[in-house]
This record gives structure tokens, C-alpha cells and sequence, in this order.
């Protein structure tokens, strides 16, 4: 499957698998709420009629916006690995992944800037805000994940994990694999840490003045990001995937308990998020790095 | 605003697959702004949460008109009102449809005779359904949503097209009820 | 010259000559022509004469022309700091610290030579007190008191000298000192100062973002940015140096490009602050481009510069284990890319004000060098190579990485990546239904009618309140005022000690004056 054609398509698959999530999440959301939910395919139809609907724009600056967050969640996707596939690798894939994670979420920052709105302004302030809140434990995660493998490219965390369910990181490591499950939540914006949604309170903050196809291209970053998050877990603790279908279900098992636990939290916010990132997984991730990786951290 | 804002691309007739494509996702997919203007709005809550679930028909209720098509209005509009109202539709991006909740919206209801509310609210900004009742239950309202769908599926012309040919009419509506718009 | 003879023959004087001479040009040129007079006859003519001490500063071994010289740039930094009152918490530091370089030197020189390598060889404690200017100059905690104030209320003009090339004098320090004494240097110090720097980086950062001033924000920036270069060259690590001379050289440029831009603003409607300006990018589009291009490359995103150099200094200090600091500077990372956020959002997005009234595009001569800069940290972010090996040279390494030369080409590939998808995205965008172009008058009001008042419909003060909030102890506690406080009083009780005994009242002293004639008669008697 290593064909130039597979690079080329992998967004489009990418995408489709984060709108399969998004659709079926939905539906098991309903199903906890006692009601049938939309159709399965809601979210692609929801993409569709958004990218053929009239759109407005403020400026050059909201347009560049959209343009940098497809891009950038779409850049993600090209470096996480894909079932048996790993796709761009290097030496030091882990950090540049982290870099990289930065641009799609400060391409929409500059878009909402450029619409003026102070409900875009607040929710925008307030995703950046939980996003100082949780890198702190997720770097810890990482730092600790590289220090323990001894190398930061995907081929030898992943190759770590090989040789049977019970070399998985998430045996192994179990409190970073659960402090990295803890920040997932807030990555994907899901309860109870959406408040940079938070549609009664700002009218869903940062999206507020998007229409047509800037919130439909907004819609596929969100959808690739659904699936870099999952597929990132997948392979950082779950030891990667052989095939595809095995793949699909090993993201999919991760999404279902994320959907499961954030389907009944009510939203936190800010400053209570931030404050309880800043201690509980900190904690956690610390006795973590003393458990696995001894005191050579100091 | 000196020009109708709409774009009138988005209104061309255009029969190729792309186009039938673009309707079959617009019917299957309608985000709502319930404008909860009057005592018809608290109809909307049960039909939207798990009792009567309307987002099984692919509605979901969005927060701001830049996201939405469909724009409720939902019993009596006070002049007050009726100026963002006016606002919130201008807001909204092609193609958008509007649709009456209430016998309010038709002729005035039982305030018919009021000085601060309108009577008939296809005068100010064109109205594509009308759900009848004071105030309908939410079998009624998921009926007159499914109308919106089958007007979509046969293709009829929307009411922003003809809040596009008749502005000026609807500019001097406005003005002469409101003193600006 | 034989000046520049001896630059060109030590490399690590010619990296920091060629960046300092870079920067004064490049400033100069900006101040001459962005329309800015007053006082610029005596400012560039004082830059000039600073200019010429730091090179030869940078090219100087013999360590009593070095400490005459250090003190020289002190003062002149007081001088162009044009604020007499704000800066004398800094003119004090520095001299009390330049003080113990003074020891330093008598007691090498006493040791029987006048080389900087000498001055560790005659016990570390003299290598400390040599040191010490270099840590108080770069603001490291417990000497971080003076930035405050020397940063906000120093000329406008000059702030951007500072953060680009005063602040950072004190690597250039210990780069020399440490370079020529390997193994010398003691373990706890490079420790405690690696974890000092540390917590300094934090509370720069906290600081930059809680504050509502375009220039406040950028200084605490600085020094953020310095503490961090400061720890990754104590480190003495391959990789850290590199990335440490690397950093030097990408922040210069990034603050230089950004305080020239908002030196120019406020030198057009004379304010800085977060909540009187909005919009600028109507009127200075260009600016605007470059100025992202350089707030990208501060908060470390590909394809920029800073992610380069940060990258190196982040390898160096895994590399050898020190797993806390990492985490200390990515947290103050992370917080580069809030206060980035807010000076794009607030200065050049957002809404219209009053301010923009006369505001036009910088002159085509005064937006040249913030061009230049961009640009070079762009090429920074791209083609990287010749910078790290002139990195490298300047620090006598030689420099063949396989492992990191992959790297480089990685980054390449990003880059040609995210080109390609951003192409993709700009095509499907054009093809998809036409958009149009609204006024900022149609914004999302919910229901509050106001498309005359707009101008009042924006959220820039308190823009990270909640962040602020949780880090107010923690960024009043390492402001130190409260151990400036403490010694203030309790100086002034041993001086209402001293004013019970010297109390100026006669009843007293005419009380000591008998109590002494009774005493000395009473020793007659005891004595006889």
C-alpha cells in the first residue's frame, strides 16, 4: 500500500474515517439519551451542504485562516502512522509531530482574529488558554514515552511494542497512557472541556461568524483531527496496527470510551480546567517518570 | 443595507449532478436558528430532545444565523423584535428559509389587535411554511419540517429568491412599521 | 584595522560582531526613515559609540580591557535608557555585581596573568564572581528585579536594543569564559542556574502574557527567550551550544522585526497598549505579513525558523537527561504562543479604534529591514545548514551530524508538504460557491442592534484572565518585590533603632552626658 497514490488519497481516508466517527459517536450519544439519533452518515451530508451553501469573508487574513487549517490537520495526518504504514519518518518524528499540531489550531486563531467578533475573540482565548493547560501533562507524557523507548521516531516506539498484547504500552506504562487519555479529551475538545465551544454561553465561540464553505472546511479539520488524536493513541500505547480493519477498531475502541465518558460531564470552566491539568495528570505523569524511567530525569 | 445581500450564484438554475448532489445534502442535512421569539418556542425543547427527536430527520439547532438555513419563528413578533429578526435573516447565508410557527405569524393570533406586534409576517421577510396551531404540538412542528424537505426534494424556489426580486417592497415594509432599518 | 583583524580571527567574536553590526544597521536604517525625529541625532550617535564597545568587547581576551569595557556598556545602557528613575535599579545590580568581577580580576591578575582562560584555574569561586554580571545581566532569578522596570519605562526606541542585543550580552560572557575553561566549571552551579533559568523562563512568560502592553509583552518575551539560550549554553552540550547560538540568532531577528513594527505604530498614534489599537492590518497589510512570519517563528512553528533552534536545545537537554528543564521551557514555549496570539489579534486584527486615525504602510526604506528579518527566518526555517555551521565554527565545533542532517531534510519535507496541501485547499476553495466580502459592521450581535456603535464591540483587556488569575501568586512571588519590601523595612527598623538612640530630643542626651560622667566616676572608684 505504499504507492504514491496512497499518499495522495490519505487525507481523503483520513477524513472519511474521522467523519465515521463523528457519525457513529453521535448515534451512541443518542442512544445513551434514549433517542434514535441522526443517520449515520449525518456529519458527511452536514459537510456537504455547508460546502455548497453562499459564504461571506472579512478579509485575506480570514481566508488564509481555513487554508491553514485544512492544511495543517491534513500535514498531521501525514505523519502519524496508518495501520502498517509509516508514512513521512525520520529520526525525530515525536517532536516534530508536536510542532505540527500547533498549526491548524493557529490558522483558525488568525481566521476568528480577522471576524472581529468578541464571541470568537473569548472562545478563541479560552482554547488557547486549555491548550497551556494540557501540554503540560502531555509533554510530560512524551518526554517520558521517548526517554523510556530511548528514541523519538515512530519505527522504534512502535517496534517496542511488537511481540504480543502484553508488550502494549498501555500495559506498560499504564499512568501515562491514562494522563494521555486524560489530555485527549481536552484535545478533541469534547465535555466537559469544550468550553471553547460552548454554544449558549458565546454562541459557539470561535465559529461564530464562519458560513458555508469556510465551516465546512472547518468541519473537515475537526474530522482529521478526530482521527489524528485517536490514531495517535493507537499508536503510542495500543502498539500500532498490522491491517487496516484491525486499526479502525483499535481507534474505535478508544473513541467509544472517550464518547462514553464525555457523554454524561457537564462543562468546566477555564480556570478550572487549566488549574485541575496544571495538578491531577501532572501528579500522575510525575510518579510515572519516577516508576518507569528511575531518577535519571534530574 | 443598500443592496440585497445574497449571492446570487448560489440562486442560478443548474441542473448537472453537482447540483443534485448539493440538494440531496441540503435536505438531509438542516440546521435550525429557533429564533424563540414568542410562547411558541418552549414547542421546540421537547421536539428536539428525546421524546419526538427531530435530529433523526438530520435537523440540529445551530447557534448563530451565520451557521443556519432555516430561521423559526416562533409565535408573536414585537417590533422590537422584529428589527433583529429582520437583522438575524440578513445574516444568513443562501439558501435560507424561513418558517412560521403559530398563528401569529399568519394574522396576528389572538394579539391581532395589539399595538407593538406585527400581524402578518410575509409582509417584512418571506416566509416558505407556516405551521399552524397556538401553539403546535411537536408532531405538528415535525410535520411542517418535513414539508421544508419536500420542498427542497421538488426543487421549489425558496423565499430568499423572492426576498431578492421584491427587496425594495419588503425595504418599505420594514420602514414604514420600524422608524429605521 | 587591527580591530577587525582580531574579530575576524576569533569566530565566536566574529558571530556575535557580525550579528550586532547587522542589528545596529538595521535599525538605524529604520529609525532614519520610519519618520521618527525626535531625538534621533543623539540616540543613533550613542548606538554608534555602543556598537563600537560591544566589538570590542566581543574581541577582547585580556580581562581588565574586558571588565573597563563591561562597564562601559553599562553605562551606556543607563544612558539610552533615558529614564533616570527607572533604570537605577538596574545601574545598581549591574555595578554591584561588576563590583565582584572587579575581585575577580585583581585576584587573577595577582595570580600572575591578564587571560580570560586563566580566570578558572584560580578557584571556581573566582569563576563565579567573574560570572556574576553575566547572570544579572541576563535577568536570571534571584537578579530579575530590574527588568520590570528598566523595560517599560526606558525610551521606546531603545527597548528594542536591549532585548535584541544587551539582554543577551551575558551569554556572550559565559560563552567565552566557559568555552575556555572546559572541566573547570563546578556542577552545582550549571544545576542551580540551569533550574534558576528555568523558573525564569516561567515567569517571563506569565508576566508577557498577563500584561495589556504591545512592548511590555515583547520584553518579558526576551527574557524568556534569554533564559532559555542562557540554560542551554551553561549546559555545555554539543547540540544545546549550537541551538543556544542558533536561538541568539533567530530572536534577534524576531525581536528586532517586531519591535520595529510596533515602534512605528507607536510612533503614528502614540500608544501601545492592547486596548486602544485594532485593525492595522487595513492599513499596513505588509507589515502585518511580516510580522506573522516573525510571531510564528517565536512560538516555534514549522516552517519557520524558531523551531530549528529550538529544536537543537531541546535535543541537547534530553540528550543529557534533564528531563524538568525541558518541561520548564516547553511550558514557557506553549505561553509564547498565547502572547503571540494576543499582539496579532490585538495590535493588527480585531476592531477598528480611534488610534488608526493617521496610520499608514511603513515607508518602503523603513519596512525593508522587518522584511529582511522575516525573511531570514524563513530562511532559517527551510535551509538551515549554513547558519548551523556558521553556529558551529563560531564555536570551534565541528559539525557533521548524521542523525541531525536527516533532520534538516525532514523539515524540508514539511515544509514541501504543507505547500502542496495548502495549494490543494486554496484550489478546492476557489472552485467551491463564490464567497463574498462583508464589511465589519455585519458581525453576529445576538440581538444587540449596534451597527453604528460596532466600535465598541471587541474583547481585548483581560484578555487571559483566567490564566492570569491561577499565576498571580506564583508571578508575584518570583517578582521579588516582596524581598525588596522586607529589606527596605527592615532597614528602616535598625534605622528607628538608631533614631531611639540618636533622638535629637536635649532630655536625652543630657541623660547620656550624665550617665557617662556617672560611669566614668564610678570606674575611678573601682579602679583606685
Amino acid at each position: 500500500m505504499n504507492s504514491v497514490w496512497f499518499l495522495v488519497f490519505l487525507p481523503l481516508i483520513a477524513f472519511l474515517i474521522g467523519i465515521s466517527f463523528m457519525g457513529i459517536g453521535t448515534r451512541i450519544v443518542a442512544r445513551i439519551q434514549r433517542r434514535y439519533g441522526p443517520p449515520l452518515i449525518q456529519p458527511f451530508i452536514d459537510v456537504i451542504k455547508l460546502l455548497s451553501k453562499d459564504s461571506i469573508s472579512y478579509g485575506w487574513v480570514f481566508d488564509m485562516g481555513v487554508w491553514m487549517a485544512l492544511a495543517g490537520a491534513a500535514l498531521v495526518v501525514y505523519f502519524v502512522p496508518f495501520a502498517d504504514n509509516i508514512v513521512l519518518s525520520g529520526k525525530a518524528d515525536v517532536v516534530v509531530l508536536m510542532y505540527i499540531l500547533a498549526i491548524a489550531p493557529l490558522g483558525m486563531a488568525l481566521g476568528t482574529a480577522q471576524a472581529k467578533n468578541p464571541y470568537a475573540s473569548i472562545g478563541i482565548s479560552r482554547a488557547l488558554m486549555l491548550m497551556l493547560g494540557y501540554d503540560l501533562p502531555l509533554v510530560m507524557v512524551i518526554l517520558g514515552i521517548i526517554t523510556y523507548t530511548g528514541s523519538a521516531s515512530f519505527a522504534d516506539i512502535l517496534s517496542a511494542q511488537q511481540g504480543g498484547i502484553g508488550n502494549w504500552y498501555i500495559f506498560r506504562l499504564p499512568l501515562f497512557a491514562i494522563v494521555y487519555f486524560w489530555v485527549m479529551i481536552a484535545e478533541m475538545g469534547k465535555h466537559p472541556f469544550d468550553v471553547l465551544i460552548a454554544p449558549s454561553e458565546i454562541a459557539s465561540g470561535p465559529m461564530v461568524e464562519f458560513s458555508g464553505k469556510y465551516l465546512g472546511y472547518l468541519f473537515i479539520y475537526m474530522a482529521l483531527h478526530y482521527y489524528a488524536a485517536c490514531a495517535l493513541f493507537v499508536n503510542f500505547f495500543m502498539g500500532g496496527a498490522a491491517t487496516f480493519i484491525e486499526f479502525y477498531l483499535k481507534m474505535f475502541s478508544v473513541f467509544f470510551v472517550l464518547i462514553c465518558i464525555s457523554a454524561v460531564m457537564a462543562r468546566t470552566t477555564t480556570q478550572r480546567a487549566v488549574y485541575m491539568y496544571w495538578t491531577k495528570p501532572v501528579v500522575l505523569a510525575f510518579i510515572g517518570w519516577l516508576a518507569y524511567l528511575g531518577w535519571r530525569i534530574f | 443595507m443598500a443592496e440585497c445581500p445574497t449571492n446570487m450564484e448560489v440562486a442560478k438554475e443548474n441542473n448537472s449532478i453537482l447540483r443534485a448532489f448539493a440538494d440531496w445534502a441540503r435536505k438531509n442535512s438542516i440546521w435550525l436558528l429557533h429564533y424563540c421569539t414568542g410562547c411558541g418556542a418552549i414547542e421546540l425543547p421537547p421536539t428536539m430532545t428525546a421524546r419526538f427527536d427531530m435530529t433523526r430527520y438530520g435537523f440540529a439547532p445551530m447557534a448563530t444565523p451565520r451557521q443556519a438555513d432555516v430561521l423559526l419563528i416562533t409565535g408573536y413578533l414585537s417590533l422590537k423584535t422584529l428589527k433583529r429578526v429582520i437583522w438575524s435573516y440578513e445574516l444568513m447565508q443562501a439558501p435560507k428559509y424561513v418558517i412560521g410557527f403559530g398563528s401569529c405569524t399568519m394574522n396576528g393570533g389572538h394579539y391581532w389587535d395589539s399595538y407593538i406586534t406585527i400581524n402578518r409576517l410575509s409582509d417584512y421577510i418571506p416566509v416558505d411554511i407556516y405551521i399552524a396551531g397556538c401553539m403546535p404540538r411537536p408532531e405538528a412542528v415535525l410535520t411542517g419540517m418535513l414539508e421544508i424537505k419536500e420542498r427542497i426534494k421538488k426543487k421549489l424556489p425558496g423565499g430568499w429568491l423572492d426576498y431578492e426580486k421584491r427587496y425594495d417592497w419588503y425595504k418599505e415594509n420594514q420602514r414604514k412599521i420600524l422608524s429605521d432599518v | 584595522m587591527m580591530l577587525l583583524d582580531m574579530i575576524k580571527a576569533d569566530n565566536l567574536a566574529f558571530f556575535f560582531s557580525v550579528l550586532t553590526i547587522g542589528f545596529f544597521v538595521a535599525n538605524t536604517i529604520f529609525l532614519i526613515f520610519s519618520g521618527i525625529k525626535k531625538g534621533i541625532v543623539l540616540n543613533t550617535i550613542l548606538s554608534l559609540f555602543l556598537t563600537m564597545v560591544l566589538l570590542m568587547l566581543y574581541a577582547t581576551h585580556n580581562i581588565v580591557i574586558f571588565f573597563a569595557l563591561w562597564e562601559m556598556a553599562t553605562w551606556l545602557t543607563y544612558l539610552l535608557a533615558n529614564n533616570p528613575k527607572k533604570s537605577s535599579k538596574y545601574l545598581w545590580a549591574s555595578l554591584l555585581a561588576e563590583f565582584f568581577m572587579l575581585i575577580a580580576v585583581a585576584r587573577t591578575v595577582a595570580y600572575g596573568s591578564y587571560d580570560i582562560a586563566m580566570v578558572a584555574h584560580v578557584d571556581p569561586l573566582n569563576l563565579i564572581m567573574f560570572c556574576l554580571p553575566f547572570i544579572v545581566k541576563s535577568g536570571i532569578l534571584p537578579f530579575n528585579f530590574w527588568v520590570t522596570d528598566l523595560y517599560t519605562g526606558s525610551d521606546k526606541r531603545f527597548v528594542a536594543y536591549l532585548s535584541a542585543i544587551i539582554g543577551k550580552l551575558g551569554i556572550f560572557g559565559i560563552l567565552r569564559v566557559f568555552l575556555l575553561s572546559p572541566g573547570l566549571i563546578p556542577e552545582w552551579f550549571i544545576y542551580t542556574f540551569i533550574y534558576l533559568a528555568g523558573i525564569t523562563a516561567v515567569w517571563a512568560t506569565f508576566k508577557a502574557v498577563g500584561s495589556e502592553d504591545a512592548i511590555e509583552s515583547l520584553s518579558f518575551s526576551s527574557l524568556s527567550q534569554v533564559a532559555f539560550i542562557f540554560a542551554s549554553v551553561l549546559l555545555m552540550n554539543k547540540s544545546a551550544l549550537i541551538g543556544g547560538l542558533v536561538h541568539y540568532l533567530n530572536h534577534m531577528l524576531i525581536k528586532m522585526g517586531m519591535f520595529m513594527a510596533v515602534v512605528y505604530i507607536w510612533a503614528k498614534t502614540g500608544t501601545t497598549e492592547f486596548k486602544r489599537l485594532g485593525d492595522f492590518v487595513s492599513k499596513m497589510p505588509f507589515s502585518f505579513l511580516f510580522f506573522l512570519m516573525l510571531g510564528i517563528s517565536l512560538a516555534g512553528v514549522p516552517p519557520m525558523g524558531g523551531v530549528i533552534s529550538k529544536w537543537f536545545m531541546y535535543e541537547g537537554f534530553i540528550e543529557e537527561s534533564k528531563l524538568l528543564a525541558v518541561l520548564l521551557f516547553f511550558v514557557a514555549g506553549v505561553g509564547s504562543f498565547l502572547y503571540v496570539y494576543r499582539l496579532l489579534h490585538s495590535i493588527f486584527l480585531g476592531r477598528k479604534k480611534p488610534s488608526i486615525g493617521l496610520v499608514s504602510e511603513m515607508n518602503i526604506l523603513a519596512i525593508l529591514p522587518l522584511a529582511a528579518s522575516a525573511l531570514i527566518s524563513f530562511l532559517i526555517g527551510v535551509y538551515s545548514r549554513p547558519f548551523i555551521r556558521f553556529a558551529a565554527k563560531a564555536l570551534g565545533m565541528d559539525f557533521s551530524e548524521p542523525r541531525t542532517d536527516i533532520g534538516f531534510a525532514y523539515i524540508g519535507i514539511v515544509s514541501a508538504v504543507f505547500g502542496a496541501l495548502i495549494l490543494f485547499a486554496v484550489v478546492l476553495w476557489l472552485l467551491l460557491p463564490k464567497h463574498r466580502y462583508v464589511p465589519d459592521t455585519e458581525g453576529y450581535t445576538a440581538a444587540a442592534y449596534l451597527p453604528k456603535d460596532i466600535q465598541h464591540w471587541d474583547y481585548s483587556y483581560n484578555f487571559y484572565a483566567p490564566v492570569v488569575r491561577l499565576g498571580d501568586k506564583f508571578v508575584r512571588l518570583f517578582s521579588l518585590d516582596w524581598l525588596a519590601r522586607f529589606w527596605k523595612e527592615y532597614i528602616a527598623a535598625i534605622g528607628e533603632l538608631f533614631r531611639g538612640i540618636y533622638s535629637g530630643s536635649l532630655k536625652l542626651y543630657g541623660f547620656y552626658l550624665m550617665s557617662v560622667i556617672v560611669l566614668v566616676l564610678f570606674l575611678k572608684e573601682m579602679l583606685k
